[in-house]
């Protein structure tokens, strides 16, 4: 009974450092977790064993492990002496953590290395200009209409609105073609 | 066929811009005249930032009096009163052209990179598209944007762009 209580807390404290550490909710605190999870640990103590998994959880995300390197990296975490090891529970509730968040993880860390703004959403419409009060002959025909919906993570979007006759259109198509066939000898490379 | 929504908006707040706007900016014009080229200035650049942050009447005065000492009590009265009438209207005109704004797409380049390692992940191993626009507006002030898209993302804006040129063409 105790130890299943033990490895549901231990496992609650991984996902809050996952939490804290890499979908940045900055709400979920050291002392929060303390608090929820481990209320009878005195302070102190709870922070060496915070400190020790998040720093598990770092390495092991960093190198992006893979089933057999975490295994490896567990076992020797086991094996340590003194007081820097893992024991068997801990070294579990690692591997069920992992298992089950390296994906999102992944995500979150892939987020984070992206600076420039991204694409949220684009949507656009095609217009036919029906009449004009300077008689623009360049203009007629059908126009296209886009809004890019850009934005930073964790910022407000930024809207961006652009008209495109149907020359510009088959210009963009162009390039994009450009892009799918170096994406595509790229793929052949590797 | 249809009319472009965008273009009836920007035809109803240019009209009403005229009608409003217009009573503050030709009373800044007869007041200005006599003054220095800087003073001008700043004091159509004063409207344009007052109508930006929705300032009050009495803020309007202090900034217009900062600017220079040059302006007429009854003036200054005369603009409090227009303003605390206008302002707010002038500001939704300028927040609703920031909307509406449409560009032109001047140039597009575009790069294809591998994202490898950072500092808080090793191996990133993650490719992706990164375009740089470039954009006219409407007021001729040319604009870079640039954003990236992961290769999901760009493979539907591809096929995006692509269902435009079909509809343009069946249209």
């Amino acid at each position: 009974m105790a130890d299943a209580e033990a490895a549901k807390s231990l496992s609650a404290l991984l996902h809050g450092i996952a939490q804290s550490v890499f979908y940045k909710r900055s709400d979920v605190t050291e002392e929060l977790l303390r608090a929820e999870l481990f209320p009878e640990l005195p302070p102190l103590d709870f922070r060496v064993l915070h400190d020790k998994m998040r720093g598990v959880v770092k390495s092991v995300a960093t190198a992006d492990m893979d089933r057999a390197q975490l295994e490896a990296f567990l076992t020797a975490q086991t094996r340590k002496q003194g007081g820097g090891g893992l024991s068997a529970e801990q070294a579990a509730a690692l591997s069920r953590f992992w298992k089950s968040q390296r994906v999102r993880v992944r995500e979150s860390l892939l987020a984070q290395s992206r600076w420039e703004p991204g694409l949220r959403g684009l949507s656009w419409r095609v217009d036919l200009q029906a009449a004009a009060s300077r008689g623009h002959a360049a203009h007629s025909g059908p126009v296209a209409l886009v809004e890019l919906e850009l934005g930073r993570a964790g910022q407000d979007s930024e809207f961006v609105c652009l008209e495109f006759d149907e020359a510009k259109v088959n210009e963009m198509l162009k390039k994009m073609a450009d892009i799918q066939e170096s994406m595509d000898r790229l793929v052949q490379h590797t | 066929m249809l009319v472009s929504d965008c273009d009836k908006k920007k035809k109803k707040n240019r009209r009403k811009k005229k009608k409003r706007g217009e009573n503050v900016v030709r009373l800044s014009t007869v007041h200005t005249s006599g003054f220095d080229s800087r003073g001008s200035q700043r004091g159509e650049s004063i409207f344009k930032s007052a109508g930006k942050s929705n300032i009050s009447g009495d803020e309007l005065v202090s900034r217009l009096e900062d600017g220079s000492s040059k302006w007429p009590k009854a003036s200054l009265q005369v603009l409090h009163r227009l303003w605390t009438e206008h302002g707010a209207s002038v500001h939704a005109q300028q927040d609703v052209q920031a909307i509406l704004s449409i560009g032109q797409l001047v140039d597009m380049q575009w790069k294809l990179s591998m994202a490898v390692s950072s500092d808080t992940c090793r191996s990133l191993n993650s490719p992706y598209v990164c375009l740089l626009l470039k954009v006219v507006e409407p007021s001729g002030h040319i604009c870079q944007r640039s954003f990236e898209m992961t290769i999901p993302q760009f493979q539907n804006f591809h096929k995006q762009f692509k269902e435009m040129a079909a509809v343009m063409e069946t249209v």
